[in-house]
C-alpha cells in the first residue's frame, strides 16, 4: 500500500515537471504593466549563417507591430518597441541556438509485398470422331499457385527539414536584475514559415506578461 | 492491343499504390507540396500506424498553411510514434498551432 502511494507521489512529481518544460521563468515580484519600453539588442548571427541575427530580428519587431505596438529602430541595429507610457526599461536579448535549414530526416521504410493468389483453370472437350456433334467426355483441371509475398527492408525516405531554436531574457535596465527567460524551438519544410511560428509564438508569450 | 492496355493499367495502379511514401518525398524535395500531400495520404492508407508518413503530412499541411488538419495529423503522429524525440516535436507543434 505504501510502495503505490509513493509510486504515486512520484508519477506526479514526474508529471508536474514534465508539463513545465517549457515554461518560463519569470520573476513573481515584476511588474511588468509598469515597463514603458522593450529594447532589443542586437542578435548575433548563427555560427555560419550570415543573416540569421537579421532575420530573427525582423520577424521579432513584424510581430509586434502586428500586434499594434509602436516599433522604431536605431542606426545600430537596436529596436525600441513602446509598451506603454511608464518609465521603465526592459532589455530583450536572444541567442539562436539552432538554425539548420537543410536538416536530413530519413525515415526507414518497410515495403510490404502481401503476395498474390494465381488461379488456372483448363478446359478440354474431347469430340466423338464418329459423330462430331456429340461430346464423349469433358475434363476440367485447375491449379492454384499461392505467393507468400515478403517484406523487403533496408529501403529509406529522404527529405529536409528546417529548425530554428532561440533563447530569449529580458533584464531590467534599471536593476539590471533577469525577470524573464525562455527558450522556443520549431521545425517545418520552409525556413521562413518555420522563423514565423517559432517568432510568433515568442512574442506572443513576451505580450500576456504586459497585459496581465 | 488489349495487352498493351492491360500492361499500361498494370503499371499505372502499380504505381500509385507500391511506392507512395518515395513519391512523395520526391515531390517534396522538389518542393511540389501539394503533389507531395496526395502521394502522402496515400502511404497513409497503406501505413495506417505509421508516425513518420504522419509527421510528413503534418508538416506539408503546415506548409499549405493548413494549421487545423496539420494539428489533426500531429495527433495521430503523437498516437502512434514510440520516439520521444517525435513526440516533443508533435507536442510543440499542437500548443504552438493550437495557441492561434
Amino acid at each position: 500500500m505504501k510502495k503505490k502511494i509513493f509510486l504515486s507521489f512520484i508519477y506526479i512529481i514526474a508529471l508536474s515537471c514534465w508539463s513545465s518544460f517549457q515554461n518560463p521563468a519569470v520573476d513573481s515580484n515584476y511588474d511588468f504593466r509598469q515597463v514603458g519600453k522593450l529594447k532589443i539588442n542586437k542578435i548575433k548571427d548563427y555560427p555560419g549563417v550570415l543573416g540569421s541575427g537579421k532575420m530573427i530580428m525582423n520577424s521579432i519587431t513584424y510581430n509586434f507591430l502586428k500586434y499594434g505596438y509602436s516599433v522604431s529602430e536605431s542606426d545600430n541595429d537596436d529596436n525600441i518597441i513602446t509598451i506603454g507610457q511608464s518609465d521603465k526599461i526592459l532589455e530583450l536579448s536572444c541567442i539562436i541556438t539552432k538554425y539548420t535549414d537543410s536538416e536530413m530526416i530519413i525515415v526507414p521504410y518497410r515495403y510490404e509485398d502481401r503476395g498474390y493468389v494465381k488461379t488456372t483453370v483448363e478446359q478440354s472437350l474431347e469430340t466423338d470422331e464418329e459423330n462430331q456433334k456429340s461430346v464423349s467426355s469433358q475434363a476440367q483441371s485447375s491449379t492454384t499457385t499461392t505467393h507468400g509475398g515478403k517484406i523487403s527492408q533496408g529501403k529509406r525516405v529522404e527529405y529536409s527539414q528546417t529548425k530554428i531554436g532561440v533563447m530569449l531574457k529580458m533584464v531590467d535596465q534599471g536593476s539590471e536584475n533577469l525577470v524573464w527567460s525562455n527558450s522556443y524551438w520549431y521545425s517545418g519544410l520552409e525556413m521562413q514559415r518555420t522563423v514565423d511560428y517559432c517568432i510568433k509564438n515568442c512574442v506572443v508569450q513576451i505580450k500576456k506578461l504586459f497585459h496581465k | 492491343m488489349k495487352l498493351i492496355r492491360l500492361i499500361i493499367l498494370l503499371g499505372f495502379l502499380n504505381a500509385n499504390n507500391s511506392d507512395a511514401l518515395f513519391k512523395a518525398s520526391a515531390a517534396l524535395n522538389a518542393g511540389m507540396f501539394e503533389e507531395a500531400l496526395i502521394h502522402a495520404k496515400i502511404a497513409q492508407e497503406e501505413h495506417p500506424k505509421d508516425s513518420n508518413v504522419y509527421k510528413l503530412i503534418a508538416l506539408l499541411y503546415e506548409a499549405l498553411d493548413k494549421p487545423k488538419k496539420a494539428v489533426q495529423a500531429w495527433e495521430k503522429c503523437l498516437k502512434y510514434s514510440k520516439n520521444n524525440e517525435i513526440k516533443q516535436e508533435a507536442k510543440n507543434h499542437i500548443n504552438i498551432l493550437t495557441q492561434e
